[in-house]
Order: C-alpha cells, then sequence, then structure tokens
C-alpha cells in the first residue's frame, strides 16, 4: 500500500501542489496542429481552463479562458489579425496576454495598458501544439527525434480517458502485463470469438529490468525463448520521464503521451511515425483522429491491445486507491516510477531543474528503442498496426503500403 | 518505515516516498529520504534465511 497522503501527492496536477508544480516545469501537448484554427478552442491543462486560437496573422496563443474584464469565455471571441477580440465587449488580447483594444472606454484611456490576462507560450513541433504552463524562463522545448524526423510519415490519434495520468504511466513500467492483459485476457477474447491467441504478446516474461536514466526509466526484459542479446534486453525502451512511453521496432516508432487535463482526466496522444529503410516519401500533412472509446451498445472497446490497456487503466478509478493495493515484487517498476516522482518534486521544491528539461538549444534528442521486439520487427510491426490504436488511422492501409506489408482483413 | 535508517529523518513528511510491498512472506518497504536523498529497503521477515559462500 502507499499512504493516503503520498497518493493524493502524486497524483494532484492543479495549480499549487507539489505534483502540478513539478508538471508545471515541462512543454505539454495542448492540441494537434489542426485545433488551433481561427475558431478559438477551449482547452484544459493541469488543471487550468485556457483557450487556444490562431489568429489572423498565423500566431498561436494560449490564454486563461475567462476575459479578464466580465469573466466571458474567451473562445467566445474573434481572431483578429493579431489576436483575440472577447466576443462580450471586443477587448483584444496578444498572444502574450497584453490587452491592445478596449473599444468601450474613453479614446484617451490609459486602462488596457494595466490589464493583462494570462498567457501562456506555445511552440508547434511535428504536428503538435505545446504549451508550458510553468515559471520563465522557459526551458528549451525537446525535439526527440520523433517530432523532428524530416523522413517519416506521421499520424496521431487521441482520446479524452476519464482516469488520472500516473496510473496510465504506471502500466508503461509494468511489463508482466502484457503477456496476462494482452496475451491472456486478449487471447481468451478471440477464444470466446472462435479465433487464435494473439500472436507476439504472449510470451512468459523471464527477466525484466529497469534503470532511471537521463530520459527517465530504461526498460528491459529477457522473454521465454531469447535471452540478453535480443534488442528487448540489450537495448529496451524509454519512459520518458515524466509523460510519455517510447515504444515500437524498426521503422514503426511511437510515443504514447499522457496529457493531465486535471486530476481525473488525461488527454492521451498516441503519435506514431513511420519511417522505412531509405526512409518515406514527404508527407503533405499528419491526419489525425479521435480514438473511440466505446462500440455502438456503449461497451468499452477491449478487443484490441490498447483498448484492453484504456480498461484497465479507467477501472482502477478515476484516481486510483493505492492505499488498498498490494504491490509484490512484480511490480518494482511501478515503485521505482513513483520514487522518481518523489524525488524530482523534491528537487523542484528546492528550487532545481528536474531531469528532462532542457536549457541549451539542440536539434535532435535520440533516445534509445528496440528495432527487433518480441521477436522479429516485421511481426511486431504487423501485430501493432492491426491492434494498436492504429487500427483507427485514415491512412492505415497506406502505411502497410508504405512498408511493403500485407493488407490486414 | 517511518524513518531514514541512514539520517532517522522523518519519512512520514511530505516530501519523502515510503512504498510497501511483499515478497512471498516477507514484507518489504522501499524508502527515499528526502533529507539526505538516500534510497533504502526494510524488510521484515518471518524467517531470516543464511548460506555461507563458498571459501
Amino acid at each position: 500500500m502507499l499512504s493516503p497522503e503520498k497518493n493524493e501527492r502524486l497524483t494532484r496536477v492543479g495549480p499549487g501542489t507539489p505534483m502540478g508544480d513539478l508538471l508545471r516545469r515541462y512543454w505539454w501537448p495542448i492540441a494537434t496542429h489542426d485545433m488551433a484554427t481561427r475558431v478559438p478552442v477551449k482547452r484544459r491543462l493541469l488543471g487550468e481552463d485556457l483557450v487556444l486560437y490562431r489568429d489572423g496573422s498565423g500566431t498561436v496563443g494560449l490564454l486563461a479562458e475567462q476575459c479578464p474584464h466580465r469573466r466571458a469565455a474567451l473562445w467566445l471571441g474573434c481572431t483578429e489579425r493579431t489576436g483575440l477580440r472577447c466576443g462580450y465587449h471586443g477587448w483584444v488580447f496578444d498572444a502574450d496576454g497584453r490587452c491592445l483594444e478596449q473599444p468601450g472606454e474613453p479614446a484617451d484611456s490609459t486602462f488596457a495598458a494595466r490589464i493583462r490576462t494570462t498567457a501562456y507560450p506555445v511552440q508547434e513541433l511535428g504536428g503538435l501544439v505545446f504549451a508550458y504552463l510553468g515559471p520563465l524562463p522557459a526551458p528549451e522545448l525537446p525535439r526527440y527525434d520523433l517530432f523532428v524526423w524530416d523522413d517519416a510519415w506521421r499520424d496521431i490519434g487521441h482520446a479524452e480517458l476519464p482516469c488520472n495520468f500516473l496510473q496510465i504511466m504506471e502500466n508503461s513500467v509494468d511489463p508482466y502485463h502484457v503477456e496476462w492483459l494482452h496475451g491472456r485476457y486478449g487471447s481468451f477474447l478471440r477464444e470466446l470469438d472462435g479465433g487464435a491467441p494473439l500472436p507476439v504478446v504472449t510470451k512468459k516474461h523471464v527477466k525484466v529490468a529497469f534503470e532511471v536514466f537521463e530520459h527517465g526509466i530504461l526498460k528491459r526484459r529477457v522473454l521465454e525463448g531469447h535471452t540478453e542479446e535480443d534488442d528487448d534486453w540489450k537495448v529496451g525502451h524509454p519512459l520518458v520521464f515524466p509523460h510519455m512511453l517510447r515504444v515500437g521496432a524498426a521503422g514503426l516508432a511511437t510515443f504514447q503521451i499522457r496529457v493531465p487535463i486535471d486530476d481525473e482526466t488525461t488527454w492521451h496522444v498516441w503519435y506514431q511515425t513511420y519511417r522505412p529503410d531509405g526512409g518515406a516519401p514527404p508527407q503533405t500533412s499528419i491526419p489525425t483522429y479521435e480514438v473511440p472509446l466505446v462500440d455502438e451498445r456503449g461497451e468499452w472497446l477491449r478487443d484490441y491491445v490498447d483498448g484492453q490497456d484504456i480498461v484497465a487503466w479507467i477501472t482502477q478509478g478515476r484516481i486510483s486507491d493505492r492505499s488498498r493495493e498490494h504491490l509484490g515484487k512484480s511490480d518494482l517498476g511501478v515503485i521505482l516510477l513513483r520514487k522518481l516522482y518523489s524525488e524530482q518534486m523534491a528537487r523542484v521544491a528546492a528550487g532545481e531543474d528536474p531531469i528532462c528539461t532542457f536549457r541549451e538549444p539542440h536539434d535532435v534528442i535520440d533516445l534509445p528503442m528496440e528495432k527487433d521486439k518480441f521477436g522479429p520487427a516485421a511481426q511486431f510491426r504487423a501485430m501493432w498496426c492491426r491492434e494498436s490504436s492504429i487500427r483507427f488511422s485514415p491512412i492505415r492501409d497506406e502505411v502497410l503500403d508504405l512498408f511493403g506489408d500485407p493488407a490486414l482483413a | 518505515m517511518n524513518f531514514c535508517p541512514v539520517c532517522g529523518a522523518d519519512l512520514r513528511d511530505g516530501a519523502s516516498f515510503v512504498q510497501e510491498f511483499w515478497v512471498a512472506q516477507d514484507r518489504d518497504f522501499l524508502g527515499w529520504c528526502a533529507t539526505c536523498t538516500t534510497m533504502s529497503s526494510v524488510v521484515l521477515a518471518p524467517t531470516v534465511v543464511g548460506h555461507e559462500p563458498e571459501h
């Protein structure tokens, strides 16, 4: 068990909480590229209500939702050449939060110069809009490899999940769940439908290891029939602190990004890159899609790997009550992650930068990941295109063509 | 596990971390002390099993 006080500390993400203070030291995806348009939209991040827009000059802005004048929502507004005009009384704010116009005030008034609204820095990279809600100066936006490769195709799936971000992150340092949730339960569902067991994910774990390194926690595993010479152990793949899992196999590399909307809701982003040997031809735009959570009867979708994960996360409760859990030795990765968050919260409280904050400009941050995963890469790739959220991608068939993989039934 | 085995600081403070888990019959605690930054473990074992290495 974990004490209720420690659980509270690890799961509360709002302003002024220890975890909220830690997470505010990082850049967060707040939208896909196609959500930032001339039409302002409401977004919520780390318990703060915000409005995102792209003005007529192309500048993307992120402001506090409510106008400092009479508190109407700024998504009830119009984007101008520069800035966002409140729909209620016409006050205009730029992306730095300055008030540019107050049409109802006397022409010689200096009132506007003394009004500011909360504004947060935003940057676009790799088809995502990133926001920084922490103390200035902001660190560099990390240019992780998948966001910057210029010879890869991408697509971005996303969904809003009704649970705290931590239980999702813990799944990424829990290798044993793969052989049970996906290998056994997933295969059980297929058996009921007369199907064969899921390939690849049914292999038993012989040994797992976790090591804290500069990018988070590196996860290694030896599966039944494999050795320490295989990539699963020799290379492994990382939980990228504080919010991502890197997973994939040669040519298919993905991030699962867990964005805390608030204490009880998480925006989950499945960010895929497709990069065959020799590179992919240019991609004109990055498709985005919503990942459905329920079927036509309102039942949680759990007939595929990501769906099974989602249901396991959600059914732990909006915020998992860790004072009632019983951890064993197979949960050491989960324990290590909780300890790492605790350690980094203490660093922030002491005025230090936590790990994975980058202060120097850089071209790219390369992350380790297996080329062959759970066996041959092509076998994993075929399984992942069928059993992950990629099944909902509008370009799945083109992706299979890109790799020369057979079409799926 | 209420106190750090290294510096004696109270691990029930806000910043430190203590997690209970089980290994067979042993009740284990992993602790991280925010005062001295030591990570430690305490095992409440029903029996102590030892062996003498070859020499």
